[in-house]
């Protein structure tokens, strides 16, 4: 623990530099206005993010993830409270009170709520966080090529079963980027792979290429579709009702520490995201109240469950992403892709060889949920809701700028924005044909962890399978994913039973 | 027994994938061909579950289309592929300055007012972040290459 104290203090003052805080603020701002822009997520604010801070030094561009992360999961909450819009997929429930409340007049009072009940739940998740990942990143000492291996099939499996609607359909998606993941010159035999002859294609495809083509572009062919013309008018972003005393936070402190720990816990399985900590938390919290039928009709109490949970899940998604490698969910997968870019493994030698980063990324996703409390303020969310006064179609070529812009960037090739097309449309395909689009990039992420150590552990067994099967972790990781897997055999036989079809929805 | 059409179609392109990436496996070195080919076993018989699933599903889906509109998605595509060629012909900022508000126009917004300023404002803002701030290189304007 006491290693873990000095390593945070020491890190401290590297995060406490003015790029730093600079980084954090402007990158907290951004991320409000992309959550509370409909359509848009700290996915894709992420994904557009990744090449930016390609020159930077990794701690700055890692305070500007935190910020994006962060900030978007409030941002989702003003259109979620003033017109029934989720911002993000998380910011469904606050819509279930949110919007009632916002009829009642007390739109300002319900996003005063959101705000500070999402600035604690990413509090204590990042506290989480800094406590947890460091002494988990210690057990994985004990993890040898076999293990890592099989950790890399648990990751894959549990997104895939359980972030999408059809098990079947996500493991398919996982096939298709562990497949990409494999293209390019094989680093052992030098072999060249799936090159089609392609020069450009010897050193494999850049994963923020295929970030960005598979979530941005179909978000903007989307949005081409729908033709929206209009931005959302002046009077229907009125604030009124923002008074709130001590006696709320009296008031907020059970559900908030319900959500946080239900928050938490969710955000360390891989696989469940914001959105079913915030399905959850409301739950709970409706369960747990003296007056559960004034839920859905404009209770205080929906809001900060909601809010609190979904924010809550942020900085708990990072502790297997940090630890194993394994992210929690989507969000947390593209800021694994980000530490990749910048030469950074996760694992225990993260926190060996890169304490100040490591500790200080836990610092700036603290940060970052203050500076939301800061920013969230009633001012500062009257100026994020003129973001919606934007018009889909004027924002839809923007977002396309940014996409060129960023990928080019990566190596300076024409070539890239091409292949960023193609993958854009594959990404069009798959969110019509109800594909998740997060184990795609989880296979791409975890495609080379998987063969890498699968390989390895083959030559050191020379050869011999069993090696896979033998060892007491390699038993429990395998016994875990087929759990996950067969989880939705089983969910499927209660629901026939109850006669109920629930579907989590993914990040 | 009814026949669901895009999940069918999708399945017979995800196994067709798959059966090419283990006959292009073949040709790699032993040991590189070994994860190639454990996911593309994996996929095929997957696509195969679904392929048969697709069989059983039945046609529920005829109501939903893949295009909500077919000529704005064609018309969409053919934007950003200029958009991104031009880059390369012209410039970004050029090529910005000229597909943003082609893009907004086309696609129905009469504002010319919020489309000049939302194009001046994200020029000057990709300018200041990306070349000024960040020194990342952008593809030359035409009239500035030697």
């Amino acid at each position: 623990m006491e290693e873990v104290l000095f390593a945070l203090w020491h890190a401290l003052f590297a995060v406490l530099s003015w790029q730093n805080i600079l980084a954090m603020v402007f990158a907290t701002f951004c991320g409000v206005v992309i959550g509370a822009l409909p359509g848009l997520s700290a996915t894709i604010g992420i994904a557009v993010l990744i090449p930016l801070t390609f020159g930077m030094d990794p701690m700055v561009a890692l305070g500007m993830m935190a910020g994006i992360y962060n900030g978007s999961m409030y941002g989702g909450a003003i259109p979620a409270v003033l017109l029934r819009i989720p911002g993000t997929p998380s910011a469904i429930v606050t819509t279930f009170d949110g919007f009632p409340m916002s009829q009642q007049g007390k739109s300002g009072a319900a996003l005063r709520i959101a705000c500070i009940s999402s600035a604690i739940g990413g509090m204590v998740s990042a506290v989480a966080l800094m406590t947890l990942a460091p002494p988990l990143s210690l057990v994985t000492l004990a993890f040898g090529p076999t293990e890592y291996f099989w950790v890399a099939v648990f990751g894959l499996a549990s997104v895939s079963v359980l972030l999408g609607r059809d098990p079947v359909k996500g493991m398919l998606s996982a096939t298709f980027g562990l497949l990409v993941g494999t293209l390019g010159t094989d680093l052992v035999t030098g072999y060249e792979r799936y090159t089609f002859g392609i020069l450009e294609l010897t050193s494999g495809l850049h994963i923020v290429i295929v970030l960005v083509g598979l979530y941005a572009m179909p978000r903007v062919l989307i949005m081409a579709e729908d033709r929206i013309r209009e931005g959302v008018s002046a009077a229907a972003l009125k604030f009124s009702g923002a008074k709130l005393g001590y006696s709320a936070v009296r008031r907020f402190w059970k559900p908030w520490t319900r959500a946080s720990i239900i928050g938490i816990i969710v955000g360390i399985l891989p696989g469940a995201g914001g959105n079913i900590a915030a399905f959850i938390s409301y739950n709970e919290t409706k369960r747990a109240s003296k007056d559960p039928d004034s839920f859905g009709k404009g209770n205080p109490e929906g809001v900060a469950a909601a809010e609190c949970a979904n924010n809550a899940d942020n900085a708990a998604a990072m502790i297997p992403a940090l630890t194993l490698g394994v992210p929690g969910n989507s969000i947390a997968a593209l800021i694994l892709g980000g530490l990749l870019v910048h030469g950074l493994q996760p694992g225990p030698a993260l926190f060996r060889e890169n304490a100040d980063i490591v500790y200080g990324f836990m610092i700036q996703m603290f940060i970052t949920s203050v500076l939301v409390f800061i920013f969230g303020g009633l001012v500062a969310s009257r100026i994020f809701a003129q973001a919606l006064r934007l018009p889909q179609v004027m924002l839809a070529p923007l977002i396309v700028g940014l996409m060129i812009v960023g990928v080019y960037s990566v190596n300076n090739s024409m070539f890239d924005l091409y292949v960023m097309m193609i993958f854009g449309l594959i990404g069009y395909a798959m969110e019509k044909l109800d594909f998740p689009l997060a184990p795609a990039v989880l296979g791409l992420i975890l495609g080379n962890m998987a063969e890498i150590n699968l390989r390895l552990a083959l030559l050191i067994a020379r050869g011999d399978m069993s090696v896979l099967f033998t060892r007491p972790i390699s038993q429990v990781i395998i016994a875990l994913t087929v759990i996950v897997l067969l989880y939705p055999v089983y969910t499927s036989w209660k629901d026939r039973r109850k006669g109920v079809f629930a579907r989590p929805l993914e990040d | 027994m009814s026949l669901n059409v895009k999940e069918t179609v999708t399945a017979f392109v995800l196994l067709a994938v798959a059966v090419y990436a283990w006959v292009e496996a073949g040709s790699f070195a032993e040991e590189a061909r070994v994860f190639p080919r454990m996911i593309a076993g994996a996929m095929a018989v997957l696509s195969l579950v679904m392929l048969a699933r697709s069989f059983f599903a039945g046609d529920e889906d005829r109501a939903t289309r893949f295009f909500k509109s077919f000529p704005t998605f064609l018309l969409c595509l053919a934007l950003i592929f200029g958009y991104i060629y031009s880059t390369g012909l012209l410039g970004y900022f050029t090529a910005s300055a000229i597909f943003i508000p082609a893009f907004a126009l086309l696609l129905g917004l009469r504002r010319p007012v919020v489309v000049v300023a939302s194009t001046v404002c994200f020029i000057v803002v990709v300018h200041l972040v990306f070349v000024e701030a960040f020194d990342r290189p952008l593809p030359v304007e035409f009239f500035l290459r030697q």
